[in-house]
């Protein structure tokens, strides 16, 4: 069954676990994020971070197809689903690639 | 029809423009721009463009003014061009106005082109005025370099031998061209030496242009003459897409740097050898974009600009920031990577604005997909990290590439280009 996985498929999502979650969950809960003026580094860490997900996931998590809305997601779902992409790395030897399509397996 | 959807209505004649949903999220706005403390203008309306722009505009909450300066009408995606080679996309489908981004986020717009830059006077000579900044955000792309090859330099000669190398005009010349060619007859692509835009994409383009011959012109050859000693970017798939797909079609040369182009002929010499070709593509050594030259801020290899990553300032000019294709990073010359750099860059200004320190270890992600044939693709995709010792991004662990190409991973790279048009553009 995981050998059929394509081996380091789309490994981005997890890396988010450099920072911590809890916050990323927020930028994306609320898209609204305030003014730049006075946000603290770490926020402004996040910031960014999250942005560099826009390639597939939409400006502030507003994906337009193909990729789930991370925009207004619950938090415990996107903490769960992140430990699930983890989970599934760390079971590729660490080297491989969440934000894995569930449906693959088949392929 | 979505609700949310906004489509852009243009009546142009020749071009029948591709259309994106809007952005939901970030609503139109009333800025007071007059009233705005600082500005900052953007020279560039590509990937790193758009994208420092709109998160400049967002991220302030429309507290700044951001002024681009683009000289094209239209905005037209490099990602998928190759596919018009192989003729599952047309130009057209890749080819997006810029209105709804500079309406959504107040994004003040010039269409012209830069003549000079004055940075002590932090002025942007336009051909029609000049401009003043607080800061400057260059981002050109490229430029070509044709020292050493200078028969190619006339736009006659580009139109005989498209480089192709910029979407557009030039890719529908090099379409054309192939539907034109015999069957039976021999297209030569030459790759210039590493660094270049797009690392993976001269790679991509043979994949693309056996796929259209291979089902069209089945006699047709390929030969790709490499500058570089080897495939420069995801080697091993793109051997194996080759070997597999286009058995006997593609012949590649490494270490081959055209010397030398006669144009009638369609003739290219390397140091050793010449071929013929009926139809030629030469992509051109690159450098920096035109206005990095301008401003001056080209200080490394008399190619790129050099500089710091957690500000993209230039390490010539404090209020000159420099993103995508002109720098020099030892990152990928890619539009995912253009838009990362962009947004650490907006945001690093505008903390720079308000008197705060940037993010001083700014993470960002980089995927970039290769179409092997219509509808398969596969991917390299990477997360990079500041080193604060090293003063550069490097690759953290966990990226890699794709384990074969899958049409699953054709329609990914669909959706990558969707989403990451829309957060450009919309
Ligand atoms: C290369 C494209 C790509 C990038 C970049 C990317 N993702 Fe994903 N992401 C996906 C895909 C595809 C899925 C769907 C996986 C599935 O259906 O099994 C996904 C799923 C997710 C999910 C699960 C959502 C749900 O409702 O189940 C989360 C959370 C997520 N990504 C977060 C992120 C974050 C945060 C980043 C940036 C650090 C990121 N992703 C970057 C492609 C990407």
């Amino acid at each position: 069954m995981l050998s059929l996985m394509p081996k380091s498929s789309l490994n981005l999502c997890w890396l988010i676990f450099v920072s911590s979650i809890g916050v990323t969950a927020e930028v994306f809960a609320d898209t609204s994020a305030a003014s730049i003026n006075s946000q603290s580094i770490q926020v402004r860490h996040i910031q960014i971070l999250a942005a560099s997900c826009a390639a597939c996931h939409g400006s502030n998590g507003n994906s337009v197809g193909g990729t789930p809305v991370l925009a207004g997601l619950d938090q415990a779902r996107f903490v769960a689903r992140m430990l699930e992409f983890r989970a599934a790395a760390s079971s590729f030897g660490g080297d491989d690639a969440p934000c894995q399509r569930s449906d693959r397996a088949g392929n | 029809m979505n609700k949310r959807r906004d489509f852009i209505k243009l009546g142009v004649a020749s071009v029948a423009l591709a259309t994106l949903p809007a952005c939901a999220a970030y609503s139109a706005q009333t800025y007071s721009s007059a009233k705005a403390p600082y500005r900052v203008v953007v020279i560039g309306g590509g990937y790193a463009g758009t994208a420092a722009a709109k998160y400049l505009r967002m991220w302030s909450n429309g507290g700044i003014e951001v002024m681009v300066i683009e000289p094209r009408p239209r905005f037209v995606s490099c990602p998928l061009s190759n596919l018009v080679l192989g003729g599952s996309q047309r130009i057209g489908d890749l080819t997006f106005a810029y209105d709804i981004l500079k309406a959504q986020h107040g994004i003040q717009w010039v269409e012209d082109a830069v003549s000079a830059i004055n940075p002590a006077a932090r002025k942007v000579q336009l051909t029609h005025g000049d401009l003043h900044y607080d800061k400057l955000i260059i981002a050109p792309g490229i430029d070509f370099i044709y020292d050493k090859l200078p028969m190619l330099q006339s736009a006659e000669a580009q139109q005989k031998i498209p480089h192709a190398w910029k979407a557009g005009e030039q890719t529908v010349n090099l379409r054309k061209q192939l539907e034109a060619m015999p069957d039976g007859g021999v297209f030569v692509i030459s790759i210039p030496p590493a660094p270049y835009r797009c690392p993976p994409g001269p790679y991509e383009r043979v994949c693309q242009v056996a796929s259209y011959l291979k089902n069209n012109k089945p006699a047709a050859k390929i030969i790709v003459l490499d500058a570089n000693p080897e495939i420069t970017s995801k080697k091993a798939l793109f051997t194996k897409a080759w070997a597999e797909l286009y058995s006997g079609m593609i012949d590649y040369r490494p270490n081959s740097e055209v010397v030398n182009v006669d144009i009638n002929t369609r003739t290219v010499y390397t140091e050793f050898d010449s071929v013929k070709a009926d139809v030629l593509n030469v992509i051109p050594p690159q450098r920096a974009g035109k206005p990095a030259q301008m401003a001056g801020v080209v200080n490394f290899d008399n190619r790129w600009c050099e500089v710091d990553f957690l500000t993209y300032a230039s390490t010539v000019h404090a209020d000159i920031h420099v993103i995508g294709d002109s720098i020099s990073s030892g990152l990928p010359k890619s539009a995912h990577m253009a838009t990362s750099q962009a947004k650490v860059c907006a945001n690093a200004i505008l903390a720079m604005l308000n008197n705060e320190a940037p993010d001083p270890n700014p993470v960002f992600a980089n995927t970039c997909y290769s179409f092997v044939n219509d509808n398969m693709a596969m991917h390299v995709a990477n997360v990079y990290r500041y080193d604060a010792t090293k003063k550069l991004m490097l690759p953290a662990d966990g990226g890699g590439v794709s384990d074969q190409p899958s049409e699953q991973e054709g329609k990914d790279a669909q959706y990558w280009a969707r989403n990451i048009w829309s957060d450009v553009l919309t």
